[in-house]
């Protein structure tokens, strides 16, 4: 992988790098018992136009992976392995290099628009603000600008709205305004961090539906993030499974809801409620709790956790294998099946 | 069955700010004109979006706050004529467990005084019989009260902390709990976990739960009965089966219609 092949313009098949490549991520973070690794070896790439879906629970390090592609690590965090952003290495790039390419070239939306916008500034101004700094427009070229991306995020009186507060608006229009002031410079790239989470369903709806239209019409890529499985299936053509800091199955959204290779995936899909369950199942769960940071086993991060475990597990880190060309899993019993 | 509580027209209207001090004062009616009845040991489902009235609605069963119009009759007494005294010896048969498990419970309190606490305004009975029945109540939610009691807050997961709360609101034996989107905040596996626990303490204890939820999958797996609440109006009700299956209102439908699907033809 790495290389994408199309036809140029001339005919000629020349290799188009991808967008995104995340290779071998590591971050260690300082902690009470020393230096722990956080994420370990996290291995994806993306595509123009396309959509990864990252799912998992809180502490397998989705949001800790956002923030080390938007290089906002808390301090303290040393980072490893590759992050190749349109040819450029990002991990290597200085603070001063990498805020020119966050809220310009690459775009995040996060899960509570509330404390994602200044209370006490005008939300045309707040979108006016990136366009001054990255594009170096005018103020009123800006307010333009602004007023033509509320429009585009369908923020209904996009006019009045501009001289708005962002407590004059609702939770759903406030996340509009969050997704208009990430899109304001024409990312490349957009990470969204549960950005309907906080939302109600119907209007989790339109902010996805619109997502999904600017990655159709502009090419945006998207990262989305989320824990809801259902989101993932309806959004993402190929998604990724984090458990412990790692990667443990990714692939096509389809091919890893219909084989459910590891058995960490297996036991999040079982214990997720689905419409139509008859009144009073109980639902399967997963024994036991994510390990700590400074828990982390040597072998597999799952092993305490997993029914199919056998000595081999426990004895070293499971490497990739491959259930498809486009499918991996990190499981060297990832063929069993419980009995 | 019994009506354990039966709800007649309850209303709750705020007064809104005044734009400036000569407009006329205009009011918001969170809750308007809202009845139903529920059954001892059977759980009935509030669904509905940000603003419909839920939460208003849990308040007022709850007696935390007086309805401007209607009534609350639990067990026969009307919880908004009772006196101070009176709501505060009633309170033992309806207890509430909330959203978040980060914000509900007492950071500075030792889990068994948390668990214990509804009980000290209701009997004096010597401490150690309290902390007794604190370690019963762990043990029923699924924690191990010979580690747990003398624990704080924060050195429990999120699930585990909803379990304590779960544990409190039980402490008293209440024949309802006004739950109000108690798994929302949780992670999948953790959610699966405290919803098996409900269903169990409700089969053990004979509980009836108020459920609110905005989960159409969790009320389908829970709920005896659902209510459909859009701007403070009751819009839908009826068996969840009915509702879910073959929901007769256009915003009932919405919602439902907001639940996401996979790409793909399963």
């Amino acid at each position: 992988m790495g290389a994408a092949r199309t036809l140029s313009a001339r005919g000629i098949v020349a290799p188009v790098p991808l967008l995104l490549t995340v290779d071998n991520l590591t971050v260690t973070l300082p902690t009470a018992q020393g230096r722990r690794a956080a994420l370990r070896g996290v291995s994806f790439t993306l595509d123009r136009g396309a959509t990864l879906g990252l799912v998992g629970e809180s502490g397998c390090g989705k949001s800790l992976t956002a923030l080390a592609l938007m290089g906002l690590l808390p301090d303290g965090a040393a980072v490893t392995g590759s992050v190749r952003f349109d040819g450029r290495e990002l991990t290597t790039l200085d603070d001063e290099a990498m805020g020119a390419l966050r809220g310009n070239r690459l775009g995040m939306v996060f899960q509570e628009p509330m404390t994602a916008l200044n209370p006490v500034h005008r939300i045309g101004d707040q979108i006016a603000e990136s366009l001054r700094l990255h594009k170096q427009m005018n103020a009123a070229a800006a307010r333009a600008e602004a007023l033509r991306l509320l429009e585009r995020v369908q923020l209904p009186r996009a006019r009045e709205r501009l001289d708005a507060y962002p407590h004059e608006l609702s939770g759903g229009q406030r996340q509009r305004v969050v997704i208009a002031i990430a899109l304001a410079c024409g990312p490349d790239l957009l990470i969204a961090d549960e950005p309907t989470t906080a939302l109600d369903a119907t209007i989790q709806r339109e902010v996805l539906d619109l997502l999904d239209e600017l990655r159709r019409d502009s090419g945006l890529a998207l990262l989305l993030i989320s824990h809801n499985l259902d989101v993932i299936a309806a959004r993402a053509e190929r998604m990724a499974v984090m458990y412990g800091g790692q990667i443990i199955e990714s692939g096509p959204t389809r091919e890893v809801f219909e084989r459910r290779a590891h058995p960490y995936t297996r036991g999040l899909f079982a214990a997720r409620p689905a419409l139509g369950l008859r009144r009073g199942t109980r639902l399967a769960t997963i024994r036991g709790r994510v390990p700590a940071l400074h828990e982390m086993p040597h072998g597999c991060a799952f092993a305490e956790r997993c029914d199919l475990v056998v000595a081999a597990c426990r004895a070293a880190p499971p490497g990739e294998q491959a259930v498809s060309s486009t499918h991996a899993v990190r499981c060297i019993r990832w063929r069993e099946e419980v009995a | 069955m019994t009506a354990l509580m039966e709800v007649t027209a309850l209303t709750r209207r705020y007064p809104l700010p005044r734009p400036h001090p000569l407009a006329k004062a205009s009011t918001l009616t969170a809750l308007d004109d809202v009845s139903f009845t529920l059954d001892a040991g059977s759980t009935l489902g509030i669904v509905g979006e940000s603003g419909s009235g839920k939460s208003t609605l849990a308040r007022l069963v709850m007696a935390l706050e007086t309805p401007s119009s209607g009534s609350v009759v639990f067990e026969g007494r009307d919880l908004h004529q009772l006196s101070r005294d009176e709501l505060r010896a009633a309170r033992r048969d309806f207890q509430m467990v909330f959203q978040d498990p980060y914000s509900s419970l007492d950071p500075r309190m030792r889990v068994a005084r948390t668990v214990a606490e509804p009980l000290e305004q209701l009997e004096h009975r010597p401490a150690a019989e309290r902390r007794e029945r604190a370690a019963a109540m762990l043990d029923a939610v699924g924690l191990n009260a010979a580690t747990d009691l003398d624990k704080y807050p924060h050195e429990f997961s999120g699930g585990q902390r909803q379990r304590i709360a779960i544990a409190r609101a039980l402490v008293t034996q209440p024949k309802l709990i006004v739950a109000d989107e108690p798994v929302s905040a949780l992670d999948v596996s953790v959610q699966a976990q405290v919803l098996n626990l409900m269903q169990d303490l409700q089969e053990r204890f004979g509980l009836a739960y108020l459920f609110i939820s905005h989960d159409l999958a969790v009320v389908d797996l829970v709920c005896d009965e659902l209510i459909v609440l859009q701007h403070g109006r009751i819009v839908e009700r009826g068996p969840t089966d009915t509702v879910l299956n073959a929901p007769r209102h256009a915003y009932t439908r919405r919602l439902i219609d907001a639940v996401p699907r996979p790409l793909w033809q399963p």
